[in-house]
C-alpha cells in the first residue's frame, strides 16, 4: 500500500512542480493579482503555446496518476483480495 | 602495553633527569575501582556517582535479560543508517531548490513609502497563520458590565492566541504519553493533529480574506468548522482501520519485542 | 648513550620498510607531524570509543531488525525532512553570505525614494553576474526550509516521535520552527520595499499590543513605534548576526539528541 501512495505522491509532487514553473512564467501577469492561475497572455508565441499545453498536460497527468495510485489501485487490489477469499 | 613500559624505564634510568618515570600507572587488580576512587566524594558528587552505578548497572540487567543487542531507549541508529538515506533523498531536494531558483526568480516591489498604504500588506505565507490570529477579533468576547467594551484590545487578544497555540503544542508531549506511536495506535491524537494542520490551513486562508472570494461570515465559520470536520473524519476512519491494522502490526512487532 | 633512538619508534625507518603510495606516505606524515605536536591520536581513540559505545549497542537498521520484507520504508522520504531542513539551512548560509558581500543595511528614508539597501538589491538583481540566481536561491532556500521543518514537525507529531525519552528534543523543536519564522521575517524586511515595510509595520504593531512590556519591546526590536531606517538595521543584524550564530548552535543540539537517542521506532 505504501508503494502506491509513494508512486503517486511522486508523480504527483513532479508534474506539479513543473507546472508551477509554466505557471508562473506565463499565468502570472504580475506580483499583485492572480498568480498561477491568472490569464494566459493575449498572443502566446510558440514557446507560451507549448509551454501553457505542456503545463496543463502535466497537471492533469499529476492528478488522475495520484486518483489512479491512491484510490483506484487499492480499490483494485481490495476487490481481487476479496474474490480470492470468497472462491478459496 | 604495559609489560613493554616497565621494561624501557629501568633501561632508559639514566637518561631520566627529572628523577621518576612518566607517574602514569597502567591499570591492574590494585588500581582501585571506580566506586572506590569515589568513596570520598560528599554531596551532590557523591549523589551523582550513585546514580550513575544504578543506572548503568540498570542497563547491564536490562541488556543481560534482553535475547538480543538493544538500548534501553528505542531507537534506530541516526548514524550511519538513516543518514545515508537521508543524503541520497536530500541531495535531490537541494537539486530541486536549485531548479526552483534558476526558473523562478523573486519578487521586488516598489521602495518603502511610508505615505501610501498598499492594497495587499501580507508577510511570507509561512507567517499567515499568526497574522490571521490576529484577525480573530469577532471572537473577542464582548463583557456587558463594561458596557459593550471589549475584555482586551483585538491586537492584544490576537498575540494571546499566538501563545495559547505554541503553547499547546509545546505541551503535547506531556499530555499524550503511553507507548502508542502510529495514527492507528492513537485515533484521538492523530484526529488532533489533522484537525491542527487544517486549522493551520484555514486560519491562514482567513488572514488574507480581502483576497478569497468568499463571504467573509462564511469564511469565518469554516475556519472554525474545518478543522472539526477533519478531526471526525480521521477519527472514524482510524478506528475502523485499528483492528485489522493492529493485528498486522503486532503481529510483526510484538513477535520481536514481546510486551512486558 | 646517544639520544638517537634505533627502536620501533623510528616511525621514518618504518615507513621506508614498507611499499607506501605517494598519498599514503604524506598522509602518514601529515598524521605524525600533527600527532607529535597535538597528540591527535589520543583525541582519535577518544572518538573512537565514543562512537563504539553509543553505537554498537544499536547495530541494526530497522529493516534488518524487522526482516522488512519490502525495504520501501527504508527509504520512506518523511524520514529525511529534518535533514532536508539542515541542508536547505546549509544553501541558504551559503547563499546568504555571498549575498552579503553585495547588500548594504542602509536606509534613511521611508518616503517612496529608493534607498541604498534597495538600490543593493535592484543591483544584485540586474547588474551583478548571477546575481538574480544567488537571491533566488537565498529566498528559495528559505521558503523551502520553512515548509520542510512544518512537515518535519508533522512527521514527527504522526509517527508519535515526540515522546519519552524525546521530549525535549520537542521543545527544542517548538523553538526552532519558530527562530526559523523570525529569520524569515527578519529576511523580509530587508529589501526595504513596500512589502517589507508594511510588514514591518504588523511587526512594530503585534509587538506594542503586548500587555505590559509592549512598548519596550518595539523600542528593543524595531528600534520605534513605526518602521524606520533603524529597524532596517535592527532586522539586519538579527539576520545576520544573532540568528545564524543561535539557529546553527541549537540545530547541533538538536541533531546531537537524535544522534544518542536513535530515530524513534517505527517507522
Ligand atoms: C530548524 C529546524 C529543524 C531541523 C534542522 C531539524 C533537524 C532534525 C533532524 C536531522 C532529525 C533526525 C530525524 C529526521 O530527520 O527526521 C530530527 C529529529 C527530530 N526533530 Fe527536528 N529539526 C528541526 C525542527 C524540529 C521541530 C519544529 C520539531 C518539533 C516541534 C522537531 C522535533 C524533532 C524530534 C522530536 C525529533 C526526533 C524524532 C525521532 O527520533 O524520530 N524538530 N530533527
Amino acid at each position: 500500500m505504501a508503494d502506491e501512495f509513494m508512486k503517486g505522491f511522486g508523480i504527483l509532487v513532479t508534474t506539479s512542480l513543473l507546472w508551477m514553473v509554466t505557471a508562473g512564467w506565463y499565468k502570472t501577469p504580475s506580483f499583485e493579482g492572480d498568480q498561477l492561475l491568472g490569464p494566459a497572455p493575449e498572443e502566446p508565441d510558440i514557446y507560451a503555446q507549448l509551454s501553457l499545453v505542456i503545463g496543463d498536460a502535466l497537471l492533469w497527468f499529476g492528478l488522475i496518476a495520484a486518483l489512479v495510485f491512491w484510490v483506484v489501485v487499492p480499490m483494485i487490489n481490495e476487490f481481487q483480495a476479496y474474490r480470492d477469499e470468497r472462491s478459496s | 602495553m604495559s609489560d613493554t613500559d616497565t621494561d624501557s624505564e629501568t633501561e632508559t634510568e639514566d637518561a631520566q633527569t627529572d628523577g621518576g618515570g612518566t607517574g602514569i600507572v597502567p591499570p591492574d587488580d590494585e588500581t582501585p575501582t571506580w566506586s572506590e576512587r569515589k568513596k570520598r566524594k560528599q554531596g551532590l558528587s557523591r549523589l551523582t556517582y550513585e546514580y550513575f552505578e544504578r543506572s548503568r548497572r540498570e542497563d547491564q540487567d536490562l541488556r543481560q535479560e534482553s535475547d538480543y543487542v538493544e538500548r534501553d531507549v528505542l531507537g534506530f541508529p541516526a548514524w550511519p543508517h538513516e543518514m545515508i538515506r537521508n543524503l541520497a533523498l536530500t541531495s535531490f531536494f537541494v537539486g530541486m531548490i536549485m531548479f526552483l531558483s534558476a526558473t523562478m526568480p523573486p519578487h521586488i516591489g516598489p521602495p518603502a513609502n511610508s505615505g501610501s498604504t498598499p492594497a495587499i500588506i501580507l508577510p511570507d505565507w509561512y507567517l499567515y497563520w499568526s497574522f490571521g490570529l490576529l484577525k480573530l477579533s469577532f471572537l473577542n468576547p464582548e463583557l456587558s458590565l463594561l458596557g459593550g467594551q471589549t475584555l482586551m484590545a483585538d491586537r492584544t487578544y490576537g498575540v494571546l492566541a499566538n501563545v495559547v497555540i505554541v503553547g499547546f503544542i509545546a505541551i503535547v508531549p506531556f499530555l499524550n504519553k503511553g507507548a502508542a506511536r502510529r495514527p492507528v495506535e492513537q485515533p484521538f491524537w492523530a484526529a488532533v493533529g489533522v484537525s491542527g494542520v487544517i486549522f493551520a490551513f484555514t486560519i491562514a486562508v482567513l488572514s488574507v480574506k480581502n483576497i478569497v472570494p468568499i463571504g467573509e461570515g462564511l469564511l469565518q465559520d469554516l475556519t472554525f468548522l474545518l478543522p472539526f470536520v477533519g478531526a471526525f473524519i480521521t477519527y472514524g476512519i482510524l478506528k475502523s482501520m485499528r483492528e485489522g491494522y493492529m493485528f498486522n502490526l503486532n503481529r510483526r512487532y510484538y513477535r520481536l519485542r514481546p510486551p512486558k | 648513550m646517544s639520544l638517537e633512538r634505533k627502536d620501533e619508534h623510528d616511525h621514518k625507518g618504518w615507513m621506508e620498510t614498507r611499499d607506501l603510495s605517494k598519498v599514503e606516505s604524506v598522509y602518514l606524515m601529515t598524521l605524525m607531524y600533527l600527532d607529535k605536536r597535538l597528540r591527535i591520536v589520543d583525541y582519535l581513540e577518544l572518538l573512537e570509543d565514543l562512537y563504539y559505545k553509543v553505537n554498537m549497542q544499536m547495530p541494526k537498521s530497522h529493516t534488518e531488525q524487522y526482516g522488512l520484507d519490502n525495504k520501501f520504508w527504508y527509504w520512506y522520504p518523511l524520514y529525511a525532512l529534518g535533514s532536508f531542513s539542515t541542508l536547505a539551512y546549509v544553501v541558504a548560509a551559503v547563499s546568504g553570505a555571498l549575498l552579503g558581500f553585495y547588500y548594504a543595511p542602509a536606509a534613511t528614508s521611508t518616503n517612496g525614494q529608493a534607498t541604498i539597501a534597495y538600490n543593493s538589491i535592484t543591483f544584485i538583481m540586474t547588474d551583478l553576474n548571477f546575481g538574480f540566481m544567488l537571491r533566488s536561491l537565498h529566498r528559495w532556500s528559505a521558503q523551502v526550509m520553512v515548509a520542510a521543518v512544518f512537515l518535519h514537525m508533522l512527521r514527527v507529531y504522526f509517527t508519535g516521535a515526540y515522546k519519552e525519552p524525546r521530549e525535549l528534543n520537542w521543545l527544542l523543536g517548538i523553538v526552532l520552527i519558530s527562530l526559523t519564522m523570525v529569520f524569515g521575517y527578519t529576511g523580509y524586511l530587508l529589501p526595504w520595499d513596500q512589502l517589507a515595510f508594511w510588514a514591518g509595520q504588523i511587526g512594530v504593531e503585534m509587538s506594542l499590543s503586548i500587555p505590559l512590556v509592549g512598548e519596550w519591546v518595539a523600542q528593543l526590536i524595531f528600534g520605534g513605534f513605526t518602521p524606520n531606517p533603524a529597524t532596517l538595521q535592527r532586522m539586519y543584524i538579527l539576520h545576520v548576526f544573532f540568528l545564524p550564530f543561535i539557529v546553527t548552535a541549537l540545530i547541533a543540539i538538536h541533531i546531537g539528541i537524535v544522534w544518542m537517542q536513535g530515530i524513534a521506532e517505527p517507522h
